[in-house]
Order: structure tokens, then C-alpha cells, then sequence
């Protein structure tokens, strides 16, 4: 499957987020979502005429000077503050880190909003769906990055994508072959540390202070481990 | 970064970032304009000639109504002169008549003479629409920025393009 070309540091939440948040489009579009852009294209509308505001203030600021064009500038400026109040409230109390809209052909709609908690390389997904007849549902998935970055920072698709259509639903029904079944728990006898790598010491600290199941990060690593795999067989 | 700017809407809304940036910078001073009724409310004092008030790059508060009373005798106040770009911040020394028509001479502290030298040909006094702003507060020396860029102009367009870049390239 395939493995993203781009290439980003894996110590940059930022990055993290906006190379998985622009793979959630491509995934969706590929699984019959129609797209909608009406809240990118409301935030553009409301910042480019913002924009246009300040440009023509600016304009007729320079060519007649200040004294000739105050009254409209003052107007500018008041409607400047109010379009860029408007645009603040669209990203903060609608947009709420939505990265995707999408209707698919049972006329399901499905909204992904995203985020990221400051130096938690945690991913957090919130996924609400409105059916047909209006009833809606939500659902939450907390998953950490390492189970779809490798160690140098490629996104691999796969994994990612299994994650969607595992805990998602709606996702999993159209796309079936990527639901992995959950595997059931076999209750170890934990020994003492001296048996743990160095890796799952890492996971089990990330899992306590982030509040992620083991399960999942011990899942990413499986993924990981059987890219590496792939690569010692073609060697060999 | 530069894979992000292979869809149009994310593109867009990058640029839309600097430009927001700009524009609000842009917007906060005009605004700080229209409050003070002064095309320049903020000016950066450029030479000597007021000291021990102002030192070069201090950074001046300006205001421009006489909601109360007029500009007196004794205020520092910034004037235009016709055909010079440069502001000067001077102190009003004689002032005869009111409002509009009042006929007012200004000095700096630090010169020997009036300022009757600095005016334009033929203008021996200022008139009110020639003050931009009388200084109502200062901020020593955080304009010497300001004289750094305008001395050396090459900075000007170094720093604008590193700053353009920083934008573009981080979506934080």
C-alpha cells in the first residue's frame, strides 16, 4: 500500500495534523463522499473581501491622501473590524477544526473535525454523521500518530485508513476489506520491566500520560513492524 | 511544504493568511488614525534638534482634536511642511489669533533659531491644517528601527522577504 512521498519531521505536531488531515479527503472522496466546501469557501469569502476592503483603503488612502477620505476610511475600518469579527467566530464556533464534509449516495452525511493537544502526539477525531431523516450520531476515535508516521516521517496510507474503517462505521460498510477485527486480549502475566523492550517502556509512558490504550500503540507497532518485514523479504 | 499548494482552496487560504496579516496591520493603523484625526498618529523623531525631550528614534504618540481647548504655546506638536515629506516634531513657541486662522511659530529646543529657515519659501508661519498631531506620549529609542531601514534601504527588502516566506511556508 501506498507510503506518501512527502517527508515530515516527526516531532512536529503541526505537521503530524496537516499531513493526516489532508489525507482524510483523499481517503473519503475515494469511497464515494461527495465533498462539500461550503465551510473553506465561507472563510475565503469572508477574508478576501476583508482583504479587498483594506486593499481599496489603501488605495484611495494613497491617491488622495489621508484629510480627503477619512469618513470612508473610518467606515473601512469599522467594516474591516466586523468582517474579520465574522471570519474569527466562522473558524472558532463553526469550523471547529472541521477538515471534512461529505454526502454519499444514501444520503448519509458524514463531518471530521480534528485536533491536537500542544506536545501530545495524539490524534483526535470527531466524526458525526446525520442520516437521511435527520438523526444524528457521534463518535470520538483518540489514536496516536505512530500508528500510521514511520520512524522518518512518511505517512503510510494503510494504517491510516484501517483506522478510519475500524472504528468508524459507516466507513467500515464502505470499505470492508480494511476493518480489522479486534483481536481478543489475551491477559498476560506481567513479570517485571526487565522483560519489555526499550520501545514498549516508550508506549506504556506515551499511554499513561496521554491516556491512549496500550492496545492501540502496541497495534502501531505491528503495522511498523510488518512494513520492516516487507523489506527484509525483498533483501532476501 | 510546497505539496499544500497543489489544491487551490488550501493555496488560497494560505495566501489569504499573509495577506490577513498585512491587511490587519494595515487596518489597526488607519484606525489609530482615525481615532487621532492624524494622518500619521505614530512618528519616530528623526533628529537632535529636540533634546533633551526627544532623543533620535524615540517613538511619539500623536493627537489631533481639540475636543476642549486649542493647541497652546508650549506643546510639542508635528508639522507638515508644504512640499517636504518629513514631518518635525518642534515645540509651539508664539501663537497669535485663534482656531483656523491662528498664526503660530514653532522652534525645537535644541536650535539656536526659530524655525522660520525651515518653512517653505515665502511662509513665514504655520497654520493649524499644517500640525498633523501634538505629542501626548513617547517611547524611548524602539524607532531607531525604523531610522536603521530607512538609512540602510537593502534591510527593507530582506526583511519583507523573509517575513512573506516564514508565512507561506508554515500553515502553525
Amino acid at each position: 500500500m501506498a507510503v506518501s512521498a512527502e517527508k515530515i519531521s516527526v516531532y512536529s505536531i503541526a505537521d503530524l495534523k496537516n499531513t493526516s488531515d489532508d489525507a482524510i479527503p483523499h481517503y473519503l472522496n475515494s469511497l464515494g463522499f461527495k465533498q462539500s466546501h461550503l465551510l473553506t469557501d465561507t472563510r475565503l469569502a469572508l477574508g478576501y473581501s476583508a482583504f479587498a476592503i483594506c486593499a481599496a483603503c489603501f488605495y484611495w488612502d494613497y491617491q488622495f491622501g489621508f484629510d480627503n477620505t477619512k469618513y470612508y476610511t473610518a467606515a473601512a475600518v469599522a467594516l474591516y473590524s466586523l468582517l474579520n469579527g465574522a471570519l474569527t467566530f466562522w473558524i472558532w464556533a463553526v469550523e471547529k477544526g472541521t477538515v471534512y464534509i461529505g454526502t454519499n449516495k444514501n444520503g448519509v452525511k458524514i463531518q471530521v473535525a480534528t485536533k491536537t493537544e500542544k506536545f501530545k502526539p495524539i490524534y483526535n477525531v470527531d466524526v458525526k454523521f446525520t442520516e437521511k431523516g435527520g438523526k444524528t450520531s457521534e463518535l470520538k476515535i483518540k489514536k496516536p500518530f505512530t500508528q500510521w508516521f514511520d520512524k522518518k516521517g512518511h505517512l503510510h496510507v494503510l494504517p491510516f485508513q484501517q483506522m478510519f474503517a475500524s472504528n468508524v462505521p459507516a466507513i467500515g460498510a464502505a470499505d470492508p476489506t480494511k476493518v480489522l477485527e479486534v483481536k481478543k486480549k489475551v491477559v498476560r502475566v506481567e513479570v517485571g520491566d526487565e522483560n519489555k523492550t526499550m520501545d514498549e517502556k516508550w508506549a506504556s509512558l506515551l499511554a499513561e500520560s496521554s491516556g491512549v490504550s496500550l492496545d492501540d500503540l502496541s497495534g502501531g507497532k505491528t503495522a511498523t513492524g510488518s512494513v520492516k518485514g516487507k523489506k527484509r523479504g525483498k533483501k532476501a | 511544504m510546497l505539496s499544500a499548494l497543489q489544491n487551490p482552496r488550501q493555496a488560497a487560504a494560505q495566501l489569504l493568511n499573509f495577506g490577513l496579516i498585512l491587511s490587519t496591520a494595515f487596518m489597526m493603523w488607519k484606525g489609530l488614525s482615525v481615532i487621532a484625526d492624524s494622518p500619521s498618529p505614530i512618528v519616530v523623531v528623526l533628529s537632535g534638534s529636540m533634546e533633551p525631550a526627544f532623543q533620535r528614534g524615540d517613538l511619539l504618540f500623536l493627537w489631533n482634536r481639540n475636543f476642549f481647548e486649542e493647541t497652546k504655546v508650549g506643546e510639542i506638536v508635528v508639522y507638515n511642511v508644504k512640499g517636504k515629506d518629513i514631518p518635525i516634531v518642534h515645540r509651539l513657541v508664539r501663537k497669535f489669533g485663534t482656531g483656523d486662522e491662528a498664526k503660530i511659530l514653532t522652534k525645537g529646543d535644541n536650535n539656536l533659531a526659530d524655525d522660520t529657515e525651515l518653512y517653505a519659501r515665502g511662509q513665514d508661519y504655520l497654520e493649524r491644517k499644517d500640525i498633523i498631531g501634538s505629542v501626548v506620549g513617547y517611547i524611548p529609542f524602539v524607532g531607531y528601527v525604523t531610522i536603521m531601514l530607512s538609512e540602510h534601504p537593502w534591510l527593507k527588502t530582506v526583511m519583507l522577504g523573509i517575513m512573506g516566506l516564514v508565512v507561506v511556508l508554515q500553515r502553525e
